[in-house]
C-alpha cells in the first residue's frame, strides 16, 4: 500500500518533470498541482482524492463489520458505531462515488466531444478545491467534542437538532456538506455548459459518446437536486445555531426534513449510478466490437429516469403517515422507473449480440456491474411496494438493496472505467492478471457481504449489536467474512495503478475503440504554464510552454480558486468554531474573489476562442449567458424548496398570525415598489450600453445600487423590529424563523448583487463595456431580475396572504 | 427595443403591487379565499411579466425557455409533492 | 426468505414455527407474506431471464482467441419493436405487482370493524429514547411489555416524545414510524399465543439497538 502511494507520488513528480509528456518545464511541482486549471489535471486530482476518501470510509466499514460479526460484541461502543455508520455513508456516497464520476467527467467529457477544455477552467479548479476542503472539514468532525455526525447519512430530524446532537460535530458536518453542495453546483454549471456549448462539429446530441451522454443527464440531476440539500442544510444550521424551529416543531418537523432531504436524496443515488452506467455502456460496446444497441431509446430512457427520479422519493417515507394517495402515486412512479432501466439492460445486453466479446478486466467489471444491478434493481422493486415496505423499512433488506446498486453497479462500473482509461491517462498498460484477480475477489467478496443481508429482513438497520437468540449471527458472520475478502482486495487496484506507472507502454488505442477520446491523439496531461499570449498568473510568474499539439493544451495557472475555496471552507467551518473563524474565512474568501475579479479586470486568464461546433439548442446564446441561466435554474429550485418549506409549515401550523400583525404591509409594499423599480433601472442600464452609452450605464447602475441599498435598509429595520422582540433562551417561533431565514437568504443574494454592481460600475468607468461587449451587464440583469422575482413571491406569501 | 416597453411593464408591476396592497388591507377575511387567489394571480402575472421582458425570455431561443421552464417545473413539483402528502 | 424468531415461551418451547407452515398467524402477516412470495417469483423470473441472457450472449458471442479487432458498424435503425416489447412486458408485470400491492395495503389500512371499533383493544404507544411504553384503558401493559388477548383486534396509536423512531413487530409484519407530534395508526390480530419481539427501526441515538419490547399474546 505504501509502495503504491509512493509510486503515485512519484507519478506526479515524474509528470512534473515531464517524463511522461516528454516536455520540460520550470513550474514547480507543488505550484502546478495547486494552481492548475487544466481539465485533465483536475480530473486526476479528483480521482486520487476520491480514493483517499474511499479508503477512510472503507476502514469505517471494516470496523462496523468486525463489530457485527458476532452477537453481543463490544468492539465498538454505540456512539462510535453510530458515528462510523453515518460517516461511512456520507463519505462513500458524497465524497467518493460521485467525485470519481466527476473525475472521469472532467478528464474525458472534453475529449469525447472534441473540446479543448471545460467551459470555465478556473471554476473547474474551484469545484475541486471546494470538494477537498469540504472533505477535510467533514473528516475533522471526528475530532471535535461530541464527535462526528452520528444520525445516519440521512440526518433525520429531530435527532440532528442541538438538543439530541449536542456538540459541534453535526454543525461541522452540515457545514462541510454545504461546501460540497456548492462545489457540485459550480461543477454542474461548468460541465453542463461544456456539453451544451463546446461540442465539436459533428457531435450532435444523438451522436454523443455514451459516457458523455450519461454525464449530461447526471448533470441535470445535480442541477435540480442539490439546491434542495442546500436549502435543508441552511434550515438545519439555522435551527442549530440561531434557535429557529424548522425541523424541531411539530408543524414542520421530521416530515419536512424527510421531504427536503429525499427530494435531493433520491436523485442523488441516480447521480451516483448514471456516470458508472455511461462507462459500462461504452465499455460493453468497445469490447463487443459492436455499436451501442438501441442508442436513441437509450438516450430517451435515461432522460425518463431523470424526470421520474424526482417523483419517487416518497418511497423513503411510506411509513411516516403521508396521505394514502401520495403513497400510491409513489409506488406507481417507483415501479415505473424500472421500465427505463429495463431499456438500459436491453441496450447493454443487446450490444453484445453478434459481437466478439473480449473478457478483459474492464469488460469483466462492466458485466459484473450489470449483473449486480439486475439483482439490486429487482430488490428495489420489493421496496417500491407500499405494502411490502411496511416490513422491509429500516431493515437490512434495504441495506442489501442499496449496496447492490451503489457498490455493485456504481462502484464496479467506475472501476471498469479506471482500468479502461488507465492506458489513456498514463500511456502505459496495467497488469491484466492482477486486474482479473481484483475482479474475482471483489465480485465474490461483495456478494458474500450483501446477499445474506436479503434474508435479514427482521434485523433493524444501524444497530450496534444484536443478541444470539435472534438468529442473525450466521448471516452476519458470512457478511463479515465477505468484507475481509472484499476490502483488502481493493488494495490490488491501488497497487496495480501504482505499478502501471512503470508498466509497459500502451498503444494509442489499445482497445480499438471508436470513441473520440482514443482516436484524437495523445492526451496525457501536459505540464502547464502560461500560453504564448503572455498571460500573467496570479503570482506573476509567466512560464514559457512548448507544446507538441495545439496551443489549446495549455491552461494558465491561477491561485485564486484554491484561496477562494479555502476561505469559503474556513468560514463555513466557523459555524462550528465561532465567529472569529468565520471572519478569518470571509477575509480569505474576499481575497480570493477580489484577486479573481482583478484578474478579469486586467484581462488576464483569457483562453483562446474556439471555433463554433454544435450548439443546438443554444446556438445563438453566448456561453456566459448560458452559464447564468443554468445557475438560475438551480437557484429556482433552492428558493422553491425554501418557500415550499414555508408553505408546508404554514399549512400544518394552526396559529399563524393574520396578515399585518407580524409584518407591516405598508413597509412591504414600499419595499416591493423599490424592488420593481430597481429591475427597471438595471434594465435601462443594459439598454444604454447596448446603444453604446457608457455614462448611461453607470448612471442607471448607480440608481439600481441606491435602490438596492434602500431595500436592504428597509429589511434591516424590519429585522431589527423582529429580533428585538424575541425572548432570549426560548426557540424562535415558526413565523419569525421562516421569515428571517427566507429573507436572509434573499438578502444575501441582494448583497451579492450590490457587490457585483460596484465591480461593473468600476469596469464601465474604465471602458470595459461597449455596444458590442456587454455580456456581463446582461448576465447581471438576469441575476438581478431573478432575485427580484423571488421577492415578488416572498412579498405576497409573507406579508399579504 | 425602445424605452416604452420596460416602462410600460414597470407601470403594470407598480399598479399590480398597489392593487395587492389594497386587497390585502381591505378585503382579506378568514372565511373566504377569493381575495387570496386574486392576490396570488396578480403576483404570478408580475413574475411572468418580469420573466418575459426583464429576463428577456420572450426573445430568447427555445433552449433557454426550456431550461427555465424545466427548473420552474421541478421547483413547483417539490412544493406540490410536499403539500400533497399532508393528510391521510 | 423466512427468518426465525427464536422466542421461547415460559415453558421453553418455541411456539413460532417457520412462517408458511403455520396457519394464519395474523391477517397482516399472511397478506404480506403472499405478496412477498409473489414478488420473489416475479423477481427470480426476471433476474433469471436478464442475467441468463447476458451470460448466454457472452458465451455464445465470445471472441475467438487470436481474432482481430471486431467491426464497428452503426446502422442507425431504432429497434422499436424490441423496445416496445420490453416496455409493455415490464409495464404489465409491474402493473400486476402494483395491483397486488394496493390490494395488500387495503388490508393494512382497514381493520375489520374500522379504526373506531369499540370492541378492539386501543393502545397508545409512545416511543422515547430508548424504550417503548404502552397505555390503554384496560391496563394492557407495563413498560416494554404489551399483553393482548389472542384473536382480539388491537389498534395501536403510535407516536414519539423525542426523536424519530419506528415501531415494528416483525413477526406480524406491522410497522409504523413514531414521529414526534404525529400519530400513526396500525392494527393487528394474532390467532395464537406467543411472545413476539418489538424493535425500533429508525436510528434514534446510542440506545437504538437496545430499544426492544415484547408483545405477549395470551
Amino acid at each position: 500500500m505504501l509502495r503504491a502511494l509512493w509510486g503515485r507520488a512519484r507519478f506526479h513528480e515524474s509528470k512534473a518533470r515531464g517524463h511522461l509528456g516528454g516536455v520540460s518545464l520550470n513550474t514547480g511541482w507543488l505550484k502546478r498541482w495547486l494552481f492548475t486549471t487544466n481539465h485533465k489535471e483536475v480530473g486526476i486530482l479528483y480521482l486520487v482524492t476520491s480514493f483517499y476518501f474511499a479508503f477512510l470510509a472503507g476502514i469505517l466499514a471494516f470496523l462496523m463489520r468486525t463489530q457485527l460479526a458476532f452477537p453481543s460484541e463490544t468492539f465498538l461502543q454505540p456512539p462510535q458505531y453510530n458515528e462510523a455508520v453515518t460517516m461511512h455513508g456520507l463519505i462513500m456516497v458524497l465524497w467518493f462515488l460521485s467525485p470519481l464520476g466527476i473525475a472521469f467527467a472532467n478528464y474525458f467529457v472534453p475529449l469525447q466531444i472534441g473540446a479543448a477544455d471545460v467551459a470555465f477552467a478556473r471554476l473547474n479548479a474551484t469545484s475541486y478545491w471546494m470538494y477537498v476542503f469540504s472533505g477535510i472539514t467533514a473528516f475533522a468532525s471526528f475530532f471535535v467534542p461530541g464527535g462526528s455526525p452520528a444520525s445516519g447519512w440521512t440526518n433525520y430530524s429531530p435527532l440532528t437538532s442541538l438538543q439530541f446532537s449536542p456538540g459541534s460535530g453535526e454543525t461541522l458536518g452540515a457545514a462541510a456538506l454545504i461546501v460540497l453542495a456548492a462545489s457540485n453546483t459550480v461543477g454542474t454549471v461548468n460541465i453542463l455548459v461544456t456539453i451544451l456549448w463546446h461540442r465539436a462539429r459533428g457531435v450532435s446530441f444523438v451522436k454523443l459518446p455514451m459516457f458523455t451522454m450519461f454525464t449530461f443527464w447526471t448533470m441535470l440531476q445535480f442541477l435540480w437536486a442539490f439546491p434542495s440539500l442546500i436549502a435543508g442544510l441552511i434550515m438545519l444550521e439555522a435551527d442549530r445555531l440561531l434557535g429557529t424551529s424548522f425541523f424541531t416543531s411539530s408543524a414542520g418537523g421530521s416530515i419536512l426534513w424527510d421531504h427536503v432531504w429525499w427530494f435531493f436524496g433520491h436523485p442523488e443515488v441516480y447521480i451516483v449510478l448514471l456516470p458508472a452506467f455511461g462507462i459500462v455502456a461504452g465499455i460493453i460496446a468497445t469490447f463487443s466490437g459492436r455499436p451501442v444497441y438501441a442508442r436513441k431509446p437509450l438516450f430517451a430512457a435515461v432522460g425518463i429516469v431523470v424526470l421520474l427520479s424526482y417523483m419517487v422519493y416518497g418511497h423513503h417515507m411510506f411509513l411516516t403517515g403521508i396521505s394514502l394517495t401520495e403513497r400510491e402515486v409513489f409506488t406507481i412512479n417507483t415501479e415505473m422507473i424500472s421500465i427505463p432501466f429495463g431499456v438500459l439492460m436491453l441496450s447493454f445486453i443487446g450490444t453484445m449480440y453478434k459481437g466478439a466479446v473480449k473478457l478483459t478486466t474492464p469488460m469483466l467489471f462492466a458485466l459484473g456491474s450489470v449483473i449486480i444491478f439486475v439483482i439490486g434493481g429487482l430488490s428495489g422493486v420489493f421496496n417500491s411496494s407500499l405494502a411490502l415496505d411496511i416490513a422491509l423499512r429500516g431493515t437490512y433488506f434495504v441495506v442489501a438493496h442499496f449496496h447492490y446498486v451503489m457498490v455493485g453497479a456504481s462502484e464496479f462500473g467506475l472501476f471498469a472505467g479506471i482500468y479502461y482509461w488507465l492506458p489513456k491517462m498514463t500511456g502505459r498498460m496495467y497488469n491484466e492478471t492482477l486486474g482479473k484477480t481484483h475482479f474475482i475477489l471483489s465480485f465474490v467478496g461483495f456478494n458474500l457481504i450483501f446477499f445474506p443481508m436479503f434474508f435479514l429482513e427482521d434485523m433493524p438497520r444501524r444497530i450496534v449489536t444484536y443478541v444470539a437468540s435472534t438468529g442473525w449471527g450466521p448471516a452476519n458472520f458470512v457478511a463479515t467474512v465477505g468484507a475481509f475478502i472484499f476490502i483488502p482486495s481493493q488494495l490490488l487496484l491501488v497497487y496495480n495503478m501504482g505499478m502501471t506507472l512503470r508498466g509497459p507502454r500502451a498503444p494509442m488505442n489499445p482497445w480499438n475503440s471508436t470513441d473520440r477520446e482514443w482516436v484524437s491523439g495523445p492526451s496525457m496531461p501536459h505540464p502547464v504554464g502560461a500560453s504564448s499570449h503572455g498571460i500573467g498568473i496570479g503570482l506573476g510568474n509567466g512560464v514559457s510552454h512548448a507544446t507538441s499539439e495545439s496551443a489549446h493544451e495549455a491552461s494558465p495557472l491561477s491561485s485564486r480558486p484554491i484561496i477562494l475555496c479555502l476561505g469559503f471552507a474556513v468560514s463555513m467551518a466557523g459555524l462550528a468554531f465561532g465567529l472569529p473563524v468565520i471572519i478569518i474565512g470571509l477575509v480569505i474568501l474576499a481575497g480570493g474573489v477580489f484577486g479573481w475579479a482583478w484578474d478579469d479586470y486586467r484581462g488576464r486568464f483569457r483562453l483562446p476562442e474556439e471555433e463554433e461546433g454544435e450548439r443546438w439548442p443554444f446556438s445563438k446564446v453566448p456561453k456566459d449567458k448560458l452559464a447564468m441561466w443554468t445557475f438560475l435554474g438551480s437557484e429556482a429550485v433552492l428558493f422553491g424548496i425554501l418557500l415550499g418549506s414555508y408553505a408546508f409549515i404554514r399549512v400544518n401550523f394552526p396559529y399563524w398570525p393574520t396578515p399585518g400583525v407580524l409584518h407591516d404591509i405598508n413597509f412591504g409594499t414600499i419595499d416591493t415598489l423599490i424592488v420593481i423599480t430597481s429591475s427597471l433601472t438595471a434594465y435601462l442600464g443594459l439598454q444604454s450600453i447596448k446603444a453604446g452609452n457608457r455614462r448611461g450605464l453607470i448612471g442607471w447602475l448607480g440608481a439600481t445600487l441606491l435602490l438596492g441599498i434602500i431595500s436592504l435598509g428597509i429589511k434591516g429595520t424590519e429585522w431589527y423590529g423582529l429580533i428585538t422582540n424575541l425572548v432570549p433562551g426560548s426557540p424562535i417561533g415558526l413565523p419569525v424563523s421562516s421569515y428571517l431565514v427566507t429573507t436572509g437568504i434573499h438578502g444575501a443574494h441582494v448583497l451579492a448583487g450590490l457587490l457585483i454592481m460596484i465591480y461593473l460600475m468600476k469596469r464601465a468607468a474604465t471602458g470595459g463595456f461597449s455596444a458590442e461587449h456587454y455580456g456581463s451587464v446582461e448576465n447581471f440583469n438576469l441575476y438581478w431580475s431573478f432575485v427580484n422575482c423571488v421577492w415578488l413571491v416572498v412579498f405576497p406569501l409573507f406579508y399579504l396572504l | 427595443m425602445n424605452n416604452t416597453t420596460p416602462i410600460a411593464v414597470w407601470s403594470y408591476l407598480v399598479v399590480a403591487t398597489l392593487l395587492e396592497w389594497v386587497l390585502a388591507k381591505n378585503f382579506l377575511s378568514p372565511t373566504t379565499i377569493y381575495t387570496n387567489i386574486v392576490i396570488a394571480a396578480l403576483a404570478a402575472s408580475q413574475i411572468l411579466a418580469v420573466a418575459m421582458v426583464f429576463l428577456r425570455l420572450k426573445y430568447e431561443p427555445r433552449g433557454i425557455v426550456g431550461l427555465a421552464a424545466a427548473s420552474l417545473f421541478f421547483a413547483v413539483l417539490a412544493v406540490v409533492l410536499a403539500l400533497g402528502s399532508i393528510g391521510h | 426468505m423466512y427468518s426465525l424468531s427464536l422466542n421461547l415461551d415460559r415453558r421453553g418451547r418455541r411456539p413460532l414455527l417457520r412462517r408458511g407452515l403455520l396457519a394464519i398467524l395474523a391477517p397482516t402477516a399472511d397478506t404480506w407474506q403472499s405478496l412477498y412470495n409473489l414478488y420473489w417469483v416475479l423477481a427470480v423470473a426476471a433476474g433469471t431471464i436478464t442475467i441468463g441472457s447476458l451470460v448466454f450472449f457472452v458465451t455464445k458471442f465470445r471472441a475467438k482467441p487470436g481474432s482481430g479487432p471486431a467491426q464497428h458498424v452503426e446502422d442507425g435503425k431504432i429497434p422499436i419493436r424490441t423496445v416496445l416489447i420490453i416496455v409493455i412486458v415490464m409495464a404489465s408485470v409491474l402493473a400486476g405487482a402494483g395491483y397486488a400491492s394496493f390490494h395488500a395495503i387495503g388490508v393494512y389500512n382497514n381493520p375489520p370493524n374500522g379504526w373506531n371499533d369499540p370492541n378492539a383493544l386501543h393502545v397508545n404507544v409512545t416511543g422515547q429514547r430508548f424504550s417503548w411504553s404502552f397505555n390503554c384503558t384496560s391496563g394492557c401493559g407495563v413498560p416494554a411489555v404489551l399483553t393482548v388477548p389472542h384473536n382480539k383486534i388491537v389498534i395501536l396509536n403510535i407516536t414519539s416524545i423525542d426523536v424519530f423512531h419506528s415501531f415494528g413487530i416483525p413477526d406480524l409484519r406491522v410497522k409504523a414510524d413514531a414521529i414526534p407530534g404525529k400519530y400513526n395508526l396500525i392494527w393487528f390480530q394474532v390467532s395464537t399465543t406467543g411472545t413476539f419481539p418489538i424493535l425500533c427501526y429508525e436510528l434514534c441515538g446510542a440506545g437504538h439497538a437496545f430499544m426492544r419490547a415484547k408483545l405477549v399474546v395470551t
